[in-house]
Parts: C-alpha cells; sequence; structure tokens
C-alpha cells in the first residue's frame, strides 16, 4: 500500500474511531483540512467512518484495525500506527466501555477486561503518545474522562475507579509536561456528563443534562485551542460534581446514586 | 410509547421511538414488531408539520444517527450520502468546495431522507424542478425483500414512488445526487414591494430569467390591493467568498406565546412592519443563509404559536386557474379574519421530479403557504373552507404539511395515492396514512 505523505500536515490520531463523540470531534477537524488515522476494532465501521471523514477533508484519511485494549501488542500497534506516514501532531483518546456494574461485580475476568480497557491500555497509549511529543517537541493529547471518576458511587464505581485514575494519570504528564524545557505538550483531560450516544441508549434520556456528541466535540475543540488542561463539559457539571463532592458521607450513603 | 410532536405540535401521537445504530443497517421486521400495530415509519428532524411524520401506536425510527457521508466528487458535485444527515451537514461540507443544494426548502434542518420523501421544493422551482428531478440513486431496504438500489433506469417504478412517496416504501439507506456549481455563498437579491395579484404575475413573469423568485403577502390587505406583498428575487453571486452559515441559531424563541398575542392585530402589526422594514425595498447582497432560511435563524421558532399549536396549508393551482383560485383564497381567509404571519406566494414551472406523488407534479402553477394558529374548531372549518376551494380550482394540497386533510380531499387531488398503496412496504405506515387512504364513500 503506497504510504500517504504527509509530513507538511498536522494529523489526528483518533483512537476509539467508532465512538460517537470521537466521530463528532475528526469532523470537526477534517472541516480545517487535517488528515487522519482512525484506530478501533470493527473495520466495517471505520471505514464508514473514513469516507465520511474523507469527504469532508480532502487530506488522506487513513484506518488501523486492531483491539485497542489489547496490551500484549500495544506497542506493536503504536509502531504499525506511527509508521503509516503521518506527522502526528494530535492524539484523541475517545474508546471506553461503560459495561454492566452487576455483571463486572459478579465476573472478576469481565471486571479486569473492562479496567483493562478503561484505564490499563488508556494509560499506555497515552504514555506513547508523551513519548512521541517530548521526541517530537510538541504535541497535543486529549483523553474522554467522565464524571464517573469525581466520586466512588455504588452503581458504577467499577467505570468510575478507571476513569478517576485515567485523570491521575492525566494530571502526572501535564505535571511532566510542564517541567519539560523545549518541549511543548499540552494534556487535556475532558469530564463529560450525560452523552446522547448509542452507549447510553438503554437509560431514559431528554432533559437538560443531556448533551448530544456533537456538542461535547465543539467544547473539547475550543478547550484545545484554549490550551486548557482540564474542563467539563458542558461546563455546568463542574458544579454539579462539586456538590456531589462535598455532600457529606453520612448523606451520600442515603442516595442510591 | 412516548408522546411526539409534530413541528405544528398539533398532532401528538404516542409512538415507539427507535433510535437508529451509527453504522448497522436496520432490522426492520425486528424493529416493527417492538410496536403496538406492527408498523414502522422512518422519522428524521421531525419538520413535517403534521402528522405525515408521526405513527401512532406504531415506531418512529429515527434516522439522524445514519449521517454519513459515502463519496463527494468534488470536481463533479456529485455527493451519497446517508438518508439521516440533515441538509445543513450536506452545506457546511459543500459550500467550501463551491457546491450547493440544487433544490433547498425554506429550512436546512431537514434530513436529505425527508426531503426525498417529501420530494421538497424550492424558490427555484420554476427554472430546475423539485428535488426529485436531481436525485441519481438511491438504495431501499424493504422488509419484504432484499435491499434495492434504483434509480430512473433500474427499478424505475420503486424510483419514481419513493421520491415523494412519504417514506412508506421502504427505508432510505442512502442517496445520491447532483450538487450545482457556486462561486460565492452570496446572492445578489432585489425585493419589491408590489400592489395586487396581477403585479405579482407580471413581476413573475418579467422575472422568469432569475433563478430563485419568492412572494410574501399581507393577507389582510384591502380587497383593491388583493395579493399585495413583496417580491423577491435572487441569483448566486459570481464573486465573493464561500463562507458557510452560522454555526448557532441567533437566539431561541424561549416560551410558547400565550395565545393573547395571536389575533388578527398582531398579524396586521406585524405585516405592516414586515412590509415597512428597511430590507424591504433592498437591492442588495445577502448571504445562503439569510436568503433560504430566515426562520432557521430562530431555534424553537414553531413555538412562537402557542400552546395550541399551529396549522400550515400550502396549496397549489394550476396556472390557467391560478388568479381566480388565489383571489378566492385570500377572500377566505380575510373573511375568516384569521391571518397568517408569513403567507408565501411562489410561481411553479414545470414539474422535472420523477415522483409518482410529488407534491409538485402537475406542473406550472401557483402555490400559496400559509400558516394559522389553532384557534380550534374554527380553524379547522377555515381548512375545510380552504381545501374545497383549492379542489374547485383542480389544485392539491401538501401532505408533508398537512394534519388534518380529509381522506375525500387527499383522494380526489391525489388519484394516483392507489398505486403508493399497492407498493407500499407492508411494515410502513404513518397516521397521516391511515388516515387518507380510509375508504370514502
Amino acid at each position: 500500500m503506497p504510504k500517504p505523505n504527509n509530513q507538511d500536515a498536522n494529523s489526528l490520531l483518533v483512537l476509539g474511531g467508532t465512538s460517537a463523540v470521537a466521530l463528532a470531534y475528526a469532523r470537526l477537524r477534517a472541516s480545517e483540512g487535517k488528515p487522519i488515522i482512525l484506530v478501533g476494532r470493527n473495520s466495517d465501521k471505520l471505514k464508514l467512518n473514513q469516507a465520511d471523514l474523507a469527504a469532508r477533508t480532502k487530506k488522506p484519511v487513513d484506518i488501523h484495525v486492531c483491539d485497542l485494549s489489547d496490551t500484549a501488542i500495544l506497542d506493536k500497534n503504536w509502531n504499525a500506527v506511527t509508521s503509516m506516514g503521518h506527522n502526528i501532531s494530535e492524539v484523541f483518546l475517545a474508546y471506553g466501555l461503560l459495561g454492566d456494574q452487576l455483571k463486572t461485580q459478579k465476573d472478576s475476568q469481565k471486571f479486569l477486561a473492562s479496567l483493562n480497557t478503561n484505564f490499563v491500555s488508556a494509560a499506555m497509549w497515552a504514555e506513547k503518545a508523551f513519548d512521541h511529543f517530548a521526541y517530537k517537541g510538541s504535541g497535543q493529547i486529549t483523553v474522554i474522562g467522565s464524571v464517573a471518576g469525581d466520586r466512588g458511587r455504588q452503581s458504577n464505581y467499577h467505570y468510575g475507579t478507571a476513569k478517576g485514575a485515567l485523570e491521575i494519570f492525566c494530571d502526572g504528564m501535564a505535571h511532566r509536561a510542564a517541567r519539560f524545557k523545549g518541549a511543548k505538550i499540552n494534556i487535556l483531560l475532558v469530564k463529560p456528563g450525560f452523552i446522547d450516544t448509542p452507549m447510553t441508549d438503554h437509560l431514559d434520556k431528554g432533559g437538560l443534562l443531556w448533551a448530544s456528541p456533537e456538542k461535547i466535540a465543539k467544547i473539547t475543540l475550543k478547550a484545545v485551542f484554549r490550551g486548557k488542561r482540564k474542563i467539563y463539559a458542558p461546563w455546568f457539571w463542574r458544579f454539579i460534581l462539586l456538590l456531589i463532592r462535598m455532600t457529606p458521607r453520612f448523606a451520600f450513603h442515603k442516595t442510591g446514586l | 410509547m412516548k408522546p411526539v410532536l409534530s413541528w405544528g405540535r398539533i398532532n401528538d401521537k404516542y409512538c415507539n421511538v427507535v433510535r437508529a445504530d451509527y453504522f448497522a443497517d436496520p432490522n426492520l421486521l425486528t424493529i416493527a414488531e417492538s410496536s403496538d400495530n406492527g408498523m414502522l415509519l422512518a422519522h428524521g428532524m421531525g419538520r413535517s408539520y403534521g402528522d405525515s411524520g408521526l405513527n401512532k401506536g406504531g415506531v418512529i425510527f429515527q434516522t439522524t444517527r445514519q449521517n454519513h457521508i459515502l463519496d463527494f466528487d468534488t470536481q463533479t458535485g456529485i455527493i451519497k450520502a446517508r438518508a439521516g444527515i440533515t441538509l445543513e451537514e450536506i452545506l457546511r461540507v459543500s459550500v467550501p468546495q463551491g457546491w450547493f443544494l440544487p433544490v433547498t426548502p425554506g429550512t436546512k434542518y431537514v434530513t436529505l431522507g425527508g426531503a426525498v420523501a417529501n420530494d421538497v421544493h424550492g424558490k427555484n422551482h420554476h427554472k430546475v424542478g423539485s428535488l426529485g428531478a436531481h436525485i441519481m440513486r438511491l438504495s431501499l431496504t424493504r422488509s419484504d425483500r432484499k435491499t434495492v438500489i434504483c434509480s430512473p433506469r433500474t427499478q424505475k417504478k420503486l424510483f419514481n414512488m419513493t421520491i415523494g412517496g412519504l417514506g412508506l416504501t421502504g427505508f432510505i439507506n442512502w442517496v445520491e445526487f447532483k450538487l450545482k456549481p457556486i462561486e460565492s455563498s452570496y446572492l445578489e437579491t432585489e425585493n419589491i414591494p408590489y400592489t395586487s395579484l396581477d403585479e405579482f404575475f407580471s413581476l413573475s413573469e418579467e422575472s422568469a430569467k432569475w433563478p430563485y423568485t419568492v412572494a410574501w403577502i399581507d393577507c389582510f390587505a384591502p380587497k383593491s390591493k388583493q395579493g399585495r406583498g413583496i417580491f423577491t428575487r435572487a441569483k448566486f453571486s459570481n464573486y465573493g467568498a464561500l463562507d458557510i452559515h452560522r454555526d448557532d441559531h441567533i437566539a431561541t424563541w424561549p416560551f410558547v406565546t400565550p395565545a393573547l398575542f395571536l389575533n388578527r392585530f398582531s398579524i396586521t402589526a406585524f405585516n405592516f412592519l414586515y412590509r415597512w422594514r428597511p430590507g424591504a425595498r433592498m437591492k442588495g447582497r445577502s448571504h445562503y443563509d439569510s436568503f433560504f432560511y430566515p426562520l432557521d435563524g430562530i431555534n424553537h421558532w414553531n413555538r412562537l404559536y402557542g400552546k395550541a399549536g399551529f396549522f400550515q396549508h400550502q396549496s397549489l393551482i394550476p396556472l390557467e386557474r391560478s388568479k381566480e383560485g388565489i383571489g378566492d383564497l385570500l377572500d377566505i381567509i380575510k373573511e375568516s379574519k384569521q391571518g397568517s404571519f408569513l403567507a408565501v406566494l411562489k410561481l411553479h414551472g414545470p414539474e422535472y421530479s420523477p415522483g409518482t406523488m410529488s407534491f409538485c407534479r402537475p406542473g406550472k402553477g401557483v402555490s400559496l403557504a400559509l400558516d394559522f394558529a389553532n384557534k380550534g374548531q374554527k380553524t379547522r372549518q377555515l381548512l375545510e373552507r380552504l381545501d374545497a376551494c383549492v379542489l374547485k380550482h383542480n389544485g392539491r394540497t401538501y401532505p408533508a404539511k398537512d394534519g388534518r386533510m380529509s381522506a375525500q380531499t387527499f383522494q380526489t387531488a391525489f388519484p394516483q395515492w392507489t398505486k403508493l398503496e399497492a407498493m407500499r412496504d407492508p411494515k410502513f405506515s404513518s397516521s397521516f396514512w391511515r388516515r387518507v387512504s380510509q375508504t370514502t364513500s
């Protein structure tokens, strides 16, 4: 396969190229004329997104099919992605699995797999991206976290733990980046609230708390332009989570949240 | 089952709402089975005014996630996209490349599938026909056979029936059509006030070469000035930037307007202001967004008509009867004292669209679009009288905007409806269709 020559243009690498937020974000970037690499597991879905983005950007859009959560061959996948002929300047890490906690509580292998997907592999990819940008001198790493990582709640602390750990990881990377002399790496952690995606279709939706993937993508892009490190999306979740974190334990434990 | 409101906010029907996946083609049989009556209907942005997009007791299958562009050739302007994409999104992609929609309705917030199913027309109908005339191919999934690709050459009957087929011939997967080249996203527009229906016709004739023409009329004008209004004509400019429309709405209509403010005095005042606003005598340039989609600037403008909602009524009267017919319609409205803020008059050209059921099918004529706040029985009576008048002049009423026309009215104006009924996918139906396909005595 001929390698596209994109050394001049700065490419966006999307990890989790079939996620709704990732597609919305990649569409915004495509309209700026960025080349894009989509990584994900399902090749049919990736191809559909590839065609859509290619129509928008008029620059090469490539796909790499792999299981992002497979930590055993993660290095190999990273090498494959970075040798596609793109000059990657931005990594957008959007994959994740909400999972059903009633199942992961009963099945420790499933629990392990969900931790692997939502935290272990994600952190490993982020670390790879960090090294890549440290060598190159600059780069943007954008990670989709969740408000679920702000406080452990009985109904979804399995998912929340992984997202909370990812936040600590991003904090650490940001600290490391800040102490770098010469290299400019920005790490942005986005903590969305409820997003109207297929991942949440089993819930009852509607009302002001729900945001579309397009809205989250727009907020994220604005934060990237402004060099932000951590945002809630939309902004009001900051205050909702502030209240949730400040609720004293005796009161919090009476709720079924 | 959830209550679903159509754009006119009158026909709320309880439907089982199922949302399309981003990627997979739908399994129609399984989806249809999830409802009480076993019927389904594809539903896009819900911009149809009445019940043609609703399916009481059945499934409405929301397509907006199936919004991928599958192919876009910037050399030829041929675009292939999934049916759930909005025209807004297409413009976002095509305009910077110098391509515009061949035909556009008055809002960009409709899906491509919905636009095909209603064979929408626009201000350039007199030159290029409705959207159906520009469709090259489409893919249709039916519950009773495999997915078929239809075009004017293959599966021609199904193709012709799907264009303007009210979404009843099956699920539209994707549509391929040809865009129109533009050199700028700005139009050169002229607004010309005029004072009578005769003048409307002479202006329309004089402007035959202009690609876009339309007129706003004041339906409370005195009899001597019947049909007065503002005639607008425009063409795309051949210089200027290829700017896309702005991202957000300018404003949101914040609440449902109390009925108290919707009466003939407020409408007369509105009409007066509209007629004397600075732009009413403008000759200048406007962006496509403000020219084609003035109401899109206000999010939820349909709340303007109050809690009871509103009716739209659009009719098309053949050219030879149009002067008399439009005059009669305006007389009925004036007499009823229920006016319309935005009454729109448009000279239609011959129809080039292959759609068997297309609204614009009879060819040359004049269409009049009106909206009326819902004041209960008296508004329904007025609409009945308008329907009767339209039929008397061999005209027809537009299904996409209707939520109440009688089966008899529909069947008289669209005698070919039996062909659609015969080719309808047995699992597809709508509230509108069940109403208008009833046996009449």
